[in-house]
Protein backbone atom coordinates (compact mmCIF):
# COMPACT_ATOMS: atom_id res chain seq x y z
CA UNK A 1 0.00 0.00 0.00
CA UNK A 2 1.36 3.65 -1.06
CA UNK A 3 1.80 5.53 2.06
CA UNK A 4 1.22 9.21 1.73
CA UNK A 5 3.76 11.68 3.26
CA UNK A 6 2.18 15.14 2.40
CA UNK A 7 -1.39 16.73 0.77
CA UNK A 8 -0.93 19.29 -1.90
CA UNK A 9 -2.39 22.54 -1.28
CA UNK A 10 -5.70 21.20 -3.54
CA UNK A 11 -6.10 17.97 -1.33
CA UNK A 12 -5.69 20.46 1.68
CA UNK A 13 -7.98 22.85 0.44
CA UNK A 14 -10.75 19.83 0.16
CA UNK A 15 -10.24 18.96 3.96
CA UNK A 16 -12.57 21.48 5.79
CA UNK A 17 -15.36 21.02 2.75
CA UNK A 18 -15.13 17.40 3.64
CA UNK A 19 -15.49 17.94 7.58
CA UNK A 20 -18.02 20.58 6.88
CA UNK A 21 -20.11 17.44 4.84
CA UNK A 22 -19.67 15.09 7.86
CA UNK A 23 -20.84 18.05 10.79
CA UNK A 24 -24.38 18.46 8.55
CA UNK A 25 -24.98 14.75 8.79
CA UNK A 26 -25.63 14.99 12.27
CA UNK A 27 -25.90 18.64 13.60
CA UNK A 28 -27.70 19.75 9.94
CA UNK A 29 -29.67 16.78 10.63
CA UNK A 30 -29.03 15.95 7.22
CA UNK A 31 -29.25 12.04 8.47
CA UNK A 32 -32.56 12.66 11.00
CA UNK A 33 -34.03 13.73 8.11
CA UNK A 34 -33.33 10.86 5.58
CA UNK A 35 -33.34 8.11 8.39
CA UNK A 36 -36.64 5.77 7.51
CA UNK A 37 -37.15 2.11 8.00
CA UNK A 38 -36.92 0.89 4.59
CA UNK A 39 -33.68 2.15 4.28
CA UNK A 40 -32.76 0.63 7.32
CA UNK A 41 -33.70 -2.80 7.33
CA UNK A 42 -31.63 -3.07 3.95
CA UNK A 43 -28.47 -1.88 5.51
CA UNK A 44 -28.60 -4.19 8.32
CA UNK A 45 -29.76 -7.09 6.35
CA UNK A 46 -26.47 -6.27 4.57
CA UNK A 47 -24.22 -6.16 7.97
CA UNK A 48 -25.67 -9.27 8.92
CA UNK A 49 -25.15 -11.10 5.96
CA UNK A 50 -21.82 -9.73 5.66
CA UNK A 51 -21.24 -11.08 9.10
CA UNK A 52 -22.13 -14.78 8.35
CA UNK A 53 -25.56 -14.46 10.27
CA UNK A 54 -28.58 -15.02 9.16
CA UNK A 55 -31.30 -12.10 8.28
CA UNK A 56 -33.12 -10.72 11.09
CA UNK A 57 -35.89 -8.44 11.91
CA UNK A 58 -35.33 -4.61 11.44
CA UNK A 59 -37.00 -2.43 13.82
CA UNK A 60 -36.50 1.05 13.36
CA UNK A 61 -37.20 3.29 16.36
CA UNK A 62 -37.22 6.56 17.62
CA UNK A 63 -34.73 6.64 20.26
CA UNK A 64 -32.18 4.47 22.35
CA UNK A 65 -34.84 4.57 24.83
CA UNK A 66 -37.18 3.31 22.88
CA UNK A 67 -34.91 0.50 22.05
CA UNK A 68 -34.36 -0.44 25.59
CA UNK A 69 -38.11 -0.70 26.52
CA UNK A 70 -38.51 -2.77 23.05
CA UNK A 71 -35.74 -5.12 23.88
CA UNK A 72 -37.25 -5.76 27.26
CA UNK A 73 -40.81 -6.04 25.74
CA UNK A 74 -39.35 -8.54 23.70
CA UNK A 75 -37.37 -10.65 26.32
CA UNK A 76 -40.74 -10.71 28.94
CA UNK A 77 -39.25 -8.23 31.50
CA UNK A 78 -42.33 -6.68 33.50
CA UNK A 79 -42.25 -3.12 33.16
CA UNK A 80 -40.74 -2.71 37.05
CA UNK A 81 -37.77 -4.86 36.04
CA UNK A 82 -36.86 -2.81 33.00
CA UNK A 83 -33.38 -3.86 32.05
CA UNK A 84 -30.33 -2.39 30.37
CA UNK A 85 -29.16 -3.65 27.11
CA UNK A 86 -25.68 -3.35 26.07
CA UNK A 87 -25.56 -1.10 22.67
CA UNK A 88 -23.47 -2.67 19.85
CA UNK A 89 -19.89 -1.04 19.89
CA UNK A 90 -19.83 -0.77 16.38
CA UNK A 91 -22.45 0.47 13.51
CA UNK A 92 -23.28 3.81 15.62
CA UNK A 93 -22.73 7.37 15.45
CA UNK A 94 -19.20 6.84 17.36
CA UNK A 95 -17.87 5.13 13.82
CA UNK A 96 -18.22 8.57 12.13
CA UNK A 97 -15.15 10.20 13.49
CA UNK A 98 -13.03 6.92 12.01
CA UNK A 99 -15.81 7.06 9.05
CA UNK A 100 -14.94 10.46 7.94
CA UNK A 101 -11.15 10.01 8.33
CA UNK A 102 -11.33 7.33 5.95
CA UNK A 103 -14.06 8.92 4.02
CA UNK A 104 -11.95 11.51 2.91
CA UNK A 105 -8.91 9.44 1.59
CA UNK A 106 -11.62 6.82 -0.22
CA UNK A 107 -13.02 10.13 -1.80
CA UNK A 108 -9.98 11.85 -3.21
CA UNK A 109 -7.25 8.62 -3.54
CA UNK A 110 -7.37 5.85 -5.07
CA UNK A 111 -5.64 3.50 -3.18
CA UNK A 112 -7.40 1.75 -0.99
CA UNK A 113 -10.11 1.07 -3.58
CA UNK A 114 -9.87 -2.75 -2.54
CA UNK A 115 -11.86 -1.57 0.61
CA UNK A 116 -14.39 0.54 -1.01
CA UNK A 117 -17.45 -1.65 -0.60
CA UNK A 118 -16.90 -2.74 2.56
CA UNK A 119 -16.26 0.80 4.04
CA UNK A 120 -19.59 1.75 2.09
CA UNK A 121 -21.61 -1.00 4.05
CA UNK A 122 -20.20 0.14 6.97
CA UNK A 123 -21.06 3.59 5.89
CA UNK A 124 -24.40 2.77 4.89
CA UNK A 125 -25.32 0.40 7.96
CA UNK A 126 -23.23 3.85 9.96
CA UNK A 127 -25.98 6.39 8.13
CA UNK A 128 -28.85 4.43 9.04
CA UNK A 129 -28.39 4.17 12.65
CA UNK A 130 -27.62 6.07 15.59
CA UNK A 131 -27.55 3.36 17.88
CA UNK A 132 -28.51 -0.56 17.56
CA UNK A 133 -29.04 -3.67 20.23
CA UNK A 134 -27.91 -6.69 17.63
CA UNK A 135 -29.46 -9.73 18.70
CA UNK A 136 -29.80 -13.20 16.61
CA UNK A 137 -33.02 -12.29 14.81
CA UNK A 138 -34.00 -8.80 15.59
CA UNK A 139 -32.24 -6.17 15.19
CA UNK A 140 -33.33 -3.04 17.01
CA UNK A 141 -32.24 0.69 15.78
CA UNK A 142 -32.54 4.24 16.83
CA UNK A 143 -32.69 7.02 14.58
CA UNK A 144 -30.71 10.23 14.95
CA UNK A 145 -31.22 13.04 17.27
CA UNK A 146 -33.93 15.73 15.83
CA UNK A 147 -32.30 18.13 18.10
CA UNK A 148 -28.34 18.69 19.47
CA UNK A 149 -28.18 22.07 21.14
CA UNK A 150 -24.07 23.28 22.29
CA UNK A 151 -22.16 25.88 23.25
CA UNK A 152 -19.35 28.00 21.83
CA UNK A 153 -16.95 25.18 23.01
CA UNK A 154 -18.81 22.59 20.80
CA UNK A 155 -20.09 20.69 24.02
CA UNK A 156 -23.36 19.70 24.48
CA UNK A 157 -25.24 22.32 26.51
CA UNK A 158 -28.79 23.91 26.91
CA UNK A 159 -30.67 25.67 30.04
CA UNK A 160 -33.68 25.89 28.38
CA UNK A 161 -34.75 22.22 27.35
CA UNK A 162 -32.81 18.81 26.05
CA UNK A 163 -29.53 19.23 24.70
CA UNK A 164 -30.08 16.21 22.61
CA UNK A 165 -33.19 15.55 21.62
CA UNK A 166 -35.10 12.53 19.64
CA UNK A 167 -37.96 12.08 17.58
CA UNK A 168 -40.58 10.70 20.40
CA UNK A 169 -38.90 12.66 23.03
CA UNK A 170 -36.67 11.25 25.16
CA UNK A 171 -33.91 13.50 25.59
CA UNK A 172 -30.89 14.58 27.83
CA UNK A 173 -30.21 17.49 29.46
CA UNK A 174 -26.73 18.72 29.52
CA UNK A 175 -24.91 21.89 30.51
CA UNK A 176 -21.34 22.98 29.50
CA UNK A 177 -20.84 19.08 28.40
CA UNK A 178 -22.06 18.08 31.30
CA UNK A 179 -24.76 15.63 31.73
CA UNK A 180 -27.38 17.05 34.25
CA UNK A 181 -30.47 14.40 35.93
CA UNK A 182 -33.63 15.72 34.82
CA UNK A 183 -34.86 16.23 38.18
CA UNK A 184 -32.17 18.86 39.00
CA UNK A 185 -32.81 20.46 35.68
CA UNK A 186 -36.81 20.87 36.38
CA UNK A 187 -35.44 22.48 39.58
CA UNK A 188 -33.78 25.30 38.30
CA UNK A 189 -37.84 26.55 36.43
CA UNK A 190 -38.07 28.34 39.85
CA UNK A 191 -35.54 30.37 41.55
CA UNK A 192 -36.86 29.09 44.87
CA UNK A 193 -36.36 25.65 44.00
CA UNK A 194 -33.29 25.98 42.67
CA UNK A 195 -31.95 27.77 45.83
CA UNK A 196 -32.99 25.26 48.25
CA UNK A 197 -31.53 22.46 45.57
CA UNK A 198 -28.19 25.14 45.51
CA UNK A 199 -27.70 25.23 49.38
CA UNK A 200 -28.79 20.96 49.90
CA UNK A 201 -25.90 20.19 46.79
CA UNK A 202 -22.28 18.93 47.82
CA UNK A 203 -21.40 18.39 44.16
CA UNK A 204 -19.76 21.42 42.69
CA UNK A 205 -20.52 20.52 39.05
CA UNK A 206 -23.85 20.22 39.57
CA UNK A 207 -23.74 23.62 41.94
CA UNK A 208 -22.24 25.04 38.79
CA UNK A 209 -24.94 23.21 36.59
CA UNK A 210 -27.72 25.19 38.59
CA UNK A 211 -25.70 28.47 38.78
CA UNK A 212 -25.27 28.78 34.62
CA UNK A 213 -29.04 27.67 34.12
CA UNK A 214 -30.20 30.29 36.46
CA UNK A 215 -27.78 33.23 34.99
CA UNK A 216 -28.75 32.06 31.44
CA UNK A 217 -32.51 32.32 32.21
CA UNK A 218 -32.77 34.89 34.82
CA UNK A 219 -30.22 36.75 34.45
CA UNK A 220 -27.08 38.09 37.34
CA UNK A 221 -30.58 39.84 39.15
CA UNK A 222 -32.03 36.56 39.00
CA UNK A 223 -28.74 34.84 40.46
CA UNK A 224 -28.58 37.35 43.42
CA UNK A 225 -32.29 37.02 44.04
CA UNK A 226 -31.89 33.26 44.24
CA UNK A 227 -28.92 33.14 46.74
CA UNK A 228 -30.58 36.66 48.37
CA UNK A 229 -26.98 37.89 48.01
CA UNK A 230 -25.23 41.40 47.31
CA UNK A 231 -22.03 41.61 45.68
CA UNK A 232 -19.28 42.40 47.73
CA UNK A 233 -16.34 42.44 45.76
CA UNK A 234 -15.20 41.59 42.20
CA UNK A 235 -11.79 41.79 40.56
CA UNK A 236 -10.42 41.21 37.28
CA UNK A 237 -6.54 39.03 37.35
CA UNK A 238 -4.46 38.60 34.53
CA UNK A 239 -2.12 35.42 35.18
CA UNK A 240 1.13 34.89 33.27
CA UNK A 241 -0.20 32.96 30.60
CA UNK A 242 -2.11 35.77 29.51
CA UNK A 243 -5.40 34.55 30.14
CA UNK A 244 -7.75 37.31 32.60
CA UNK A 245 -10.10 35.72 35.07
CA UNK A 246 -12.90 37.56 37.21
CA UNK A 247 -13.16 36.52 40.65
CA UNK A 248 -16.42 37.65 42.51
CA UNK A 249 -17.35 37.43 46.13
CA UNK A 250 -21.33 37.20 47.26
CA UNK A 251 -22.88 37.06 50.85
CA UNK A 252 -26.36 37.07 52.14
CA UNK A 253 -27.73 40.11 52.88
CA UNK A 254 -29.60 37.73 55.86
CA UNK A 255 -26.89 36.15 58.81
CA UNK A 256 -28.18 32.73 60.35
CA UNK A 257 -27.79 31.82 63.39
CA UNK A 258 -26.34 28.55 62.86
CA UNK A 259 -23.68 29.32 60.47
CA UNK A 260 -20.23 30.54 61.52
CA UNK A 261 -17.28 32.06 60.36
CA UNK A 262 -13.52 30.69 59.86
CA UNK A 263 -13.21 32.37 63.46
CA UNK A 264 -16.20 30.01 64.76
CA UNK A 265 -17.97 33.62 65.12
CA UNK A 266 -22.05 32.11 64.74
CA UNK A 267 -24.95 34.58 63.04
CA UNK A 268 -22.94 35.10 59.60
CA UNK A 269 -24.36 35.17 56.25
CA UNK A 270 -24.01 32.64 53.23
CA UNK A 271 -20.49 33.64 51.11
CA UNK A 272 -19.40 32.44 48.14
CA UNK A 273 -16.56 33.48 45.47
CA UNK A 274 -17.33 32.88 42.16
CA UNK A 275 -14.91 31.14 39.75
CA UNK A 276 -15.21 30.70 35.86
CA UNK A 277 -13.56 27.46 34.51
CA UNK A 278 -11.24 28.55 31.58
CA UNK A 279 -11.51 25.33 29.83
CA UNK A 280 -15.49 25.14 30.12
CA UNK A 281 -16.54 28.43 30.71
CA UNK A 282 -18.86 27.13 33.96
CA UNK A 283 -19.09 29.39 36.58
CA UNK A 284 -18.68 28.04 39.90
CA UNK A 285 -20.05 29.66 43.45
CA UNK A 286 -17.85 27.86 45.64
CA UNK A 287 -18.90 28.39 49.58
CA UNK A 288 -16.29 30.70 51.48
CA UNK A 289 -15.95 32.59 54.79
CA UNK A 290 -17.96 35.64 55.02
CA UNK A 291 -15.41 37.55 56.35
CA UNK A 292 -13.21 37.97 53.39
CA UNK A 293 -13.80 41.65 51.29
CA UNK A 294 -10.75 41.14 49.00
CA UNK A 295 -11.91 38.89 45.99
CA UNK A 296 -8.20 37.46 45.72
CA UNK A 297 -7.49 37.16 49.06
CA UNK A 298 -10.72 35.29 49.27
CA UNK A 299 -9.10 32.98 46.06
CA UNK A 300 -5.87 32.54 47.72
CA UNK A 301 -7.58 31.20 50.47
CA UNK A 302 -9.20 28.49 48.62
CA UNK A 303 -6.04 27.00 47.76
CA UNK A 304 -4.86 23.67 49.34
CA UNK A 305 -3.61 24.47 52.83
CA UNK A 306 -0.57 24.06 52.69
CA UNK A 307 -0.12 26.88 50.24
CA UNK A 308 0.52 30.17 52.01
CA UNK A 309 -0.81 34.07 50.85
CA UNK A 310 2.65 35.06 50.09
CA UNK A 311 2.35 32.53 47.00
CA UNK A 312 0.91 34.80 43.77
CA UNK A 313 -2.69 34.21 42.44
CA UNK A 314 -1.13 34.16 39.16
CA UNK A 315 -1.22 31.01 37.18
CA UNK A 316 0.96 30.17 34.31
CA UNK A 317 -1.34 27.89 32.85
CA UNK A 318 -5.18 27.24 33.72
CA UNK A 319 -7.02 24.73 32.11
CA UNK B 1 3.81 27.59 59.17
CA UNK B 2 4.17 25.61 55.97
CA UNK B 3 7.48 23.35 55.54
CA UNK B 4 7.11 23.51 51.68
CA UNK B 5 9.28 26.19 49.78
CA UNK B 6 7.22 27.28 47.66
CA UNK B 7 8.80 29.39 44.22
CA UNK B 8 5.53 31.40 42.25
CA UNK B 9 5.34 28.90 39.50
CA UNK B 10 1.20 27.66 39.90
CA UNK B 11 -0.86 25.99 37.88
CA UNK B 12 -4.71 24.12 37.94
CA UNK B 13 -6.00 22.05 35.70
CA UNK B 14 -10.15 22.23 37.44
CA UNK B 15 -10.06 21.88 40.72
CA UNK B 16 -6.87 20.41 40.68
CA UNK B 17 -3.76 22.82 41.55
CA UNK B 18 -0.05 22.46 41.05
CA UNK B 19 2.51 24.78 42.99
CA UNK B 20 6.12 24.63 42.29
CA UNK B 21 8.74 23.83 44.86
CA UNK B 22 12.00 24.55 45.92
CA UNK B 23 13.03 21.45 46.38
CA UNK B 24 11.94 17.88 47.54
CA UNK B 25 10.74 17.71 51.34
CA UNK B 26 12.22 14.95 53.40
CA UNK B 27 9.05 13.68 55.19
CA UNK B 28 7.36 12.66 52.19
CA UNK B 29 6.78 8.76 51.35
CA UNK B 30 7.12 7.31 47.46
CA UNK B 31 3.68 5.79 46.44
CA UNK B 32 2.25 3.70 43.16
CA UNK B 33 1.52 6.16 40.80
CA UNK B 34 -2.19 7.14 40.84
CA UNK B 35 -5.51 9.60 39.77
CA UNK B 36 -4.84 12.58 41.48
CA UNK B 37 -8.36 13.32 42.01
CA UNK B 38 -10.82 10.92 40.53
CA UNK B 39 -14.79 11.42 40.19
CA UNK B 40 -17.20 9.30 41.25
CA UNK B 41 -19.76 11.21 39.49
CA UNK B 42 -18.74 11.67 36.57
CA UNK B 43 -16.04 8.38 35.97
CA UNK B 44 -13.22 10.94 35.25
CA UNK B 45 -9.70 11.56 36.46
CA UNK B 46 -6.79 14.39 36.69
CA UNK B 47 -3.92 11.86 36.45
CA UNK B 48 -0.21 12.86 35.87
CA UNK B 49 1.20 10.72 32.85
CA UNK B 50 5.07 10.05 31.83
CA UNK B 51 8.21 10.34 33.69
CA UNK B 52 7.91 11.37 37.30
CA UNK B 53 7.77 10.39 41.07
CA UNK B 54 4.77 10.38 43.38
CA UNK B 55 5.01 11.03 46.92
CA UNK B 56 2.30 11.10 49.80
CA UNK B 57 2.46 14.50 51.50
CA UNK B 58 1.53 14.00 55.29
CA UNK B 59 -1.00 16.84 55.35
CA UNK B 60 -2.82 15.78 52.52
CA UNK B 61 -2.41 15.73 48.59
CA UNK B 62 1.24 14.83 46.53
CA UNK B 63 4.49 15.99 45.84
CA UNK B 64 5.65 15.05 42.57
CA UNK B 65 8.89 15.04 41.06
CA UNK B 66 8.55 15.37 37.12
CA UNK B 67 12.16 14.32 35.49
CA UNK B 68 10.53 15.43 32.05
CA UNK B 69 7.74 16.79 30.64
CA UNK B 70 4.76 15.05 31.37
CA UNK B 71 1.29 15.76 30.72
CA UNK B 72 -1.84 16.21 33.06
CA UNK B 73 -5.02 14.77 32.05
CA UNK B 74 -8.57 15.58 32.70
CA UNK B 75 -10.31 12.13 31.24
CA UNK B 76 -13.22 9.54 31.61
CA UNK B 77 -11.77 6.31 33.32
CA UNK B 78 -13.74 4.00 30.79
CA UNK B 79 -11.82 5.77 28.06
CA UNK B 80 -8.58 3.61 29.35
CA UNK B 81 -10.31 0.73 29.60
CA UNK B 82 -9.01 -1.90 27.35
CA UNK B 83 -6.10 0.38 26.16
CA UNK B 84 -2.32 -0.25 26.72
CA UNK B 85 -2.14 3.66 27.74
CA UNK B 86 -0.01 3.69 31.08
CA UNK B 87 0.98 6.43 33.11
CA UNK B 88 4.77 5.72 32.65
CA UNK B 89 4.30 7.61 29.40
CA UNK B 90 4.27 11.06 28.38
CA UNK B 91 0.11 11.02 26.54
CA UNK B 92 -2.39 12.85 25.50
CA UNK B 93 -5.48 11.09 26.52
CA UNK B 94 -8.94 11.78 25.20
CA UNK B 95 -9.89 15.25 27.15
CA UNK B 96 -12.82 14.81 29.54
CA UNK B 97 -14.07 18.63 31.07
CA UNK B 98 -9.88 19.94 30.89
CA UNK B 99 -7.80 20.27 28.41
CA UNK B 100 -4.71 18.88 28.69
CA UNK B 101 -1.58 20.88 30.63
CA UNK B 102 2.14 19.98 29.68
CA UNK B 103 4.11 19.86 33.08
CA UNK B 104 7.73 21.27 32.93
CA UNK B 105 10.39 19.17 34.86
CA UNK B 106 10.35 20.53 38.51
CA UNK B 107 9.00 19.25 41.94
CA UNK B 108 5.07 20.02 43.31
CA UNK B 109 3.04 20.11 45.73
CA UNK B 110 -0.07 18.95 43.99
CA UNK B 111 -3.86 19.20 45.88
CA UNK B 112 -7.28 19.76 45.57
CA UNK B 113 -8.82 23.43 45.45
CA UNK B 114 -10.91 24.27 49.07
CA UNK B 115 -14.06 25.19 50.05
CA UNK B 116 -15.51 26.65 53.39
CA UNK B 117 -18.30 24.81 55.16
CA UNK B 118 -20.22 27.51 57.09
CA UNK B 119 -22.00 24.91 59.42
CA UNK B 120 -19.21 23.03 60.76
CA UNK B 121 -15.83 25.82 60.29
CA UNK B 122 -13.90 23.57 58.07
CA UNK B 123 -12.26 23.88 55.37
CA UNK B 124 -12.86 20.76 52.68
CA UNK B 125 -11.75 19.96 49.43
CA UNK B 126 -14.39 20.12 46.89
CA UNK B 127 -16.26 17.58 45.38
CA UNK B 128 -17.10 16.90 41.68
Amino acid sequence: MKKIESLTPEQEAKLDIHRDNWLRKIFNYELYNAHNAEKTEIAMKKLYKFCGLEEPRVMLLDSPMACQLEVNRLKGNPDDKIEYEPFSVYINAEDIPWLSFYGYFMDNFDFLEEYKNDFNLILECVENSYAQIQMDEVCLVSKYPKKIARNANNDLHCTTGYAIEFADGYGQHYVNGRFIEEEVFNECDSLINAKIRFHNEENEDIKAAIITIIKENFGNEGLLEMLDAIMVDEKNVTHKNGYSEIIRIYKTKTNYAFLQNSKGELNQPYAWIEFTCPSTKSVYLIDTCPTFTDAIECAKWHRPSNVPGSVDYTWYSAN
Amino acid sequence: MSKLKFSNVSFHQGDVQFFQLKELPSDVKKVEKQFIAASERSGSFHALFGNYDIYEFPDGGFIVDVHDECVLNHSLQSELLGTKVSMDTAVITPKKDHRHTMVPPGKYYVDIQTRFDPLENIKKRVID
